[in-house]
């Protein structure tokens, strides 16, 4: 809301700067060019589309392919896990896709998108403790997805002390926790090369 | 382009010279606030994905904008930078990137209030370490001195200085 607020201010004081009408006209001609050029680069780029889902609605971010669960993972409130955090008493789990993690997650966090969780984990074991706790959270709401990831993490006997963050990362954001940026996934794939082909 | 015997001719029909310093210094600030613009917009247009992830962890647009911010700020940046450095529609870039400019120092200003701590996206991924704080609002500031300097020389007005000769 401040956003639109501003950019409509910035509009307004563009515009009586540009009192001039070549000016306005060569502001309008830039300004047209940017955005015919955005749109034609979005149409040239449809695998950009999953960004344009709304975030936090309700069961946004169960995924078709995973199967919707009934909550049997214990969950854990924000403030339990900032504190958990501190004492660095527990590991994170982020269930988001990969691209969502390296913008930011939770330090410490280990990534285990969930659209390829099983895979990855045939292929490798999570650096976990066996008698460790984990807390798994993917991008809010009543996310399915670290349900999904806590049931599996329990099944495959990576750790049983598996609890889900309420509220997932959006509350963790909106409780302004702790987070970091980066490519540190567990393992050693690149991240940035496993995520979209993987979800699409 | 505005070099000091073109401004003469401008000012010969009809319009104001503008000062010696103002030309001289425009250069400068045009090759940086230029060369700045355009390095940003190709990174970020090699990487749109991570931009529009940065864009929505600002948490300050609604979801539908991520994309086409992603898409279209790159490209005003580049056309606005290109702008500046060929002195075609060197105002016009110069206000487009302004306009951008502010609107950076604002969300930086916003980020800063809220406490988020995240990625700027200023430069794609290439500086993932670039936190939003005081020192990029220091540079957003600098950068915006040079884009204001970029702009003030006058610009020779082809149609305008047709109208007049006929």
């Amino acid at each position: 809301m401040l956003a639109l607020l501003l950019i409509a201010a910035l509009l307004v004081a563009t515009i009586a700067l540009a009192r001039q009408l070549e000016l306005l006209t060569d502001l309008l001609l830039l300004g047209g060019a940017s955005l015919l050029a955005g749109v034609v680069f979005l149409g040239l780029h449809p695998d950009l589309e999953w960004i344009a889902t709304p975030p936090a609605d309700e069961g946004s971010c169960s995924v078709d392919e995973i199967p919707s669960v009934a909550p049997v993972v214990d969950r854990v409130s924000i403030e339990e896990a900032q504190v958990l955090l501190e004492q660095a008493q527990v590991t994170f789990v982020d269930a988001r896709p990969a691209y969502h993690y390296a913008a930011a997650h939770i330090p410490g966090a280990m990534n285990l998108p969930a659209e390829d969780a099983e895979g990855l984990l045939d292929m490798q074991s999570l650096p976990i403790p066996p008698e460790g706790a984990v807390i798994t959270y993917c991008d809010g709401g009543r996310c399915e997805q670290s349900e999904y990831l806590g049931l599996l993490l329990r099944e495959r006997d990576v750790c049983q002390k598996v609890r889900v963050l309420e509220g997932g990362w959006q509350a963790w954001v909106a409780a302004g926790g702790p987070m970091v940026s980066g490519d540190t996934r567990f393992g050693d794939a690149p991240s940035s090369s496993v995520a979209p082909e993987a979800a699409g | 382009m505005s070099s000091v015997d073109q401004s003469k001719q401008v000012s010969a029909s009809g319009r104001e010279a503008p000062p010696r310093w103002m030309i001289l210094a425009s250069w400068p600030a045009r090759l940086i606030a230029g060369g700045v613009f355009i390095y940003a917009g190709v990174l970020k247009l090699i990487d749109p994905a991570t931009l529009a992830q940065d864009i929505a962890n600002y948490q300050a647009f609604p979801y539908w904008t991520w994309n086409l911010a992603a898409a279209v700020v790159p490209i005003a940046e580049l056309l606005g930078g290109l702008a500046l450095i060929t002195g075609f529609k060197r105002r016009a870039g110069s206000l487009v990137l302004g306009a951008l400019t502010v609107a950076f120092i604002g969300l930086i200003l916003s980020v800063i209030v809220r406490g988020i701590d995240l990625s700027c996206g200023c430069f794609g991924e290439a500086t993932q370490a670039s936190a939003v704080g005081w020192p990029l609002l220091l540079r957003d500031v600098a950068l915006l001195a040079a884009i204001v300097v970029a702009y003030l020389p006058p610009e020779p007005r082809s149609s305008s200085a047709k109208r007049l000769a006929k």
